[in-house]
């Protein structure tokens, strides 16, 4: 009889990997987390923040070390592109992965979403529909404790409660900042629909877990741990037995028999190299590393997709003063969202819209510019604060398509503190979503009307969203995506890929929330082949 | 609250009080870091700086630019002769070179830090000065949180922020889900002044006005 070193291993202790793993180790199977970066624990992370020059720089406060680079280390991601955009992720190489520093919006993809290409025609379908994924959706928010209202038409086309649910939302709303009662009032009457945002801040004690106090620090570090991340899987998981390697990054997957795959090398700081076998694989190492690995290791590709078709809702954002105080940052970093554009008919011909409500504190954002100008004393408070109570920034969440050209590979030349290739990125924004250009303006200049706004900085150029899907695309079609309805590799039987990366489209929301319930769903798959 | 009242809040609470800059401010060789904290009240209008944050901030900017010292001692021989008694008339008051060296003393008290903060890459120039302490707080603490810990319970915010007289709304504007007021079914025709600010073309809805034929009717 084969000996293994576990059931099985899961690379990546993010979100989707410590769901699998806590889900897996519940149900009596052994496994192996391996997390490239170090454990970092809550009250660290906040300490570095207070203490950190750079409070706007969402991966400063967590380890940033040779053999776990982060997103932001100098060099690391090679982004190649368009002349007017600049390819820009945000991603932590830590223990519970980048959940760490989200700001936690739990959207549920709409039933259309699932099928962009017979709806409207373009981009491509799922293998799988909303209602298959509707009971999975369900436990993630139950794992993540979301807090909703089954009562808005997420949809914004001003129908009744959509999408379908089986179940409320674990944990009801919180109050509604007065900004976003003041953004309804005003623009609710021009036709944009103003909802609650669904997101993982609970709004009662819940799971151990304190009620949200808007204490707006949601990133980079909700400092009470009353916002979900992963490092609270990683956690339970841990405590059900699960066997947490920290600082070990997984460089090849090694193939056997049969096309299965039957060990993963990972390599310590000191430059030990370690083999670990398994029945079976989960790679759960975020959207852009976890293509790396499978190219690395020339594994899962005979579709030549891995990599392929990188998504994300890149867009356009717009900063101005009301003629009112607003007084953005009473709360947390965002609540409510304007949906109106998320499924309309001309998806046929450009990207949906959905649009983002900011509401940090904005002190630093409004306070050098002031200094600047020479303002001090009296002048230099007054201004600061007329400046805070009036800023207001909105944003675009808009649908990209998959696109073979658009796409991330193991840097040929470049190198990481462990000797393994760092990122080459290529992304290119094309005519779809450009197009949704004009109606992005149309509407921004209501936004602008109906607050008689004094412009800060104009929607002219394009910022990422920092949400990656597609480089491990899912399909009904060996030919032409990377693993199957359940995630499942089309090579490899035994090798399951958890990471928004398996999405075929992207929508216009945050898709940790979907990653989660498929994670929980290919989990459910394992447990019952092993 | 009008800027008035604020103005007379912030007075009478002892935030911003002003100093009289008499002849105390010359730089003495032997304890510079004092009259470094004596320049930044005059500077900020503040008598409670933190004697421990102004030795940090001191040493960091000695160390960012070694002709510091000297300029520190020029900006204090200037302010003891202008017998202003704002920072702000003490400002308008100084040349270019003393208004940079002002400029250098008054930004890292507001924000916290000195240098350029990156928000997208791992290193940069910045260094940490204060957080709680950095003034740019102050303004605006009786209405949000320096953001870590609020210690205004949950769901504070649905109220109207202090000082707002809020505009008449729906009765039903606090609820989310159905009692939530629905939006009108069809989305309003954009302006063009508004569309040309939007797009660049104009910086005000004044100046986009001007560039039309007809009352914002055509660009």
């Amino acid at each position: 009889m084969t000996h293994y070193d576990a059931d099985v291993v899961i690379i990546g202790s993010g979100a989707l990997g410590a769901n699998a793993a806590y889900q897996l180790a519940k149900a009596g199977k052994s496994v192996i987390m391996l997390e490239a970066g170090p454990y970092i624990p809550r009250w660290k992370v906040v300490d570095n923040y207070r203490n950190s020059a750079s409070k706007r720089n969402w991966c400063a406060p967590y380890p940033n070390l040779p053999w776990a680079p982060n997103s932001y280390s100098e060099g690391y991601i090679d982004a190649q592109g368009d002349d007017d955009f600049h390819y820009v992720t945000s991603f932590l190489k830590v223990a519970g992965g980048s959940t760490r520093h989200w700001a936690s919006a739990c959207w549920r993809l709409l039933p259309n979403d699932f099928k962009l290409k017979s709806v409207y025609g373009v981009g491509r379908d799922w293998p799988i529909a909303y209602e298959d994924l509707e009971p999975w959706y369900l436990r993630a928010e139950h794992e993540v404790g979301v807090v909703g209202t089954a009562e808005e038409d997420q949809s914004g086309q001003g129908r009744d409660a959509w999408p379908p649910r089986s179940a409320p939302y674990p944990l009801p709303p919180e109050a509604k900042p007065y900004m976003v009662q003041r953004m309804q009032a005003k623009l609710g009457p021009l036709g944009y629909q103003v909802i609650h945002e669904p997101h993982a801040r609970v709004s009662r004690p819940w799971d151990g877990r304190p009620a949200c106090a808007g204490n707006n620090n949601c990133e980079p570090v909700c400092p009470i741990g009353a916002m979900y991340s992963g490092d609270m899987h990683v956690d339970k998981a841990v405590a059900l037995g699960v066997d947490l390697r920290t600082e070990s990054v997984a460089w090849k997957l090694e193939k056997g028999p049969k096309n299965r795959i039957v060990a993963v090398h990972y390599r310590k700081p000191d430059g030990r190299d370690v083999r670990l076998s398994a029945k079976a694989f989960v790679v759960a190492a975020h959207g852009l590393e976890s293509p790396k690995l499978l190219l690395m290791s020339d594994v899962a590709n005979s579709s030549d997709q891995v990599g392929r078709n990188l998504m994300d809702h890149t867009g356009l954002s717009m900063t101005f003063l009301a003629d009112e105080p607003l007084w953005t940052g009473r709360g947390s970093v965002q609540h409510g969202s304007i949906v109106t554009r998320r499924d309309e008919p001309s998806r046929a011909h450009h990207s949906a819209i959905r649009y983002a409500l900011r509401n940090l504190v904005p002190n630093s954002d409004v306070t050098p510019a002031l200094l600047k100008q020479g303002l001090a004393g009296r002048e230099l408070d007054a201004a600061i604060r007329d400046r805070a109570s009036r800023i207001m920034n909105i944003s675009t969440m808009s649908e990209t398509l998959p696109s073979p050209t658009n796409r991330v590979i193991p840097h040929p030349t470049r190198r990481d503190g462990a000797g393994l290739p760092t990122l080459l990125v290529n992304y290119q924004l094309d005519s779809y979503i450009r197009g949704m250009r004009p109606q992005a303006c149309h509407d921004f200049a209501n936004f602008l009307m109906a607050f008689n706004g004094e412009m800060v900085e104009a929607p002219t150029g394009w910022r990422n969203q920092y949400h990656i899907m597609g480089t491990t695309i899912m399909g009904d079609n060996p030919r032409d995506s990377v693993v199957d309805a359940h995630c499942r590799s089309w090579d490899h039987a035994n090798l399951f890929i958890a990471s928004t990366g398996v999405m075929p489209t992207s929508a216009t929301v945050n898709p940790t929330l979907t990653g989660i319930a498929l994670a929980l769903r290919l989990a459910d798959t394992l447990i019952q082949e092993l | 609250m009008n800027r008035r009242h604020f103005l007379r809040l912030m007075l009478a609470s002892g935030i911003i009080i002003s100093v009289p800059a008499s002849g105390s401010l010359a730089v003495a060789a032997s304890e510079p870091h004092h009259s470094f904290l004596r320049i930044s009240q005059a500077l900020t209008g503040r008598q409670q700086l933190d004697p421990a944050i102004g030795q940090r901030l001191y040493a960091l900017l000695t160390r960012q630019n070694p002709l510091f010292p000297q300029r520190l001692a020029q900006l204090a021989r200037r302010l003891d002769r202008s017998g202003e008694m704002t920072p702000e008339a003490r400002l308008a008051a100084l040349t270019d070179e003393d208004v940079d060296t002002a400029l250098a003393i008054i930004t890292p008290w507001y924000l916290g830090y000195t240098g350029n903060p990156a928000t997208t890459r791992a290193t940069d120039d910045a260094h940490f000065v204060s957080f709680l302490s950095a003034l740019m707080y102050e303004p605006t603490a009786d209405i949000t949180p320096r953001p870590s810990y609020s210690q205004r319970g949950s769901d504070y915010w649905q109220a109207v922020p202090d000082g707002v007289s809020a505009p008449p709304m729906p009765a039903n504007i606090h609820a989310w889900g159905e009692a939530s007021p629905r939006a009108a079914s069809r989305i309003a025709p954009a302006q063009p002044a508004w569309l040309a600010v939007v797009e660049g073309r104009a910086r005000t809805y004044a100046e986009a006005l001007r560039l039309t034929d007809n009352a914002g009717d055509r660009l």
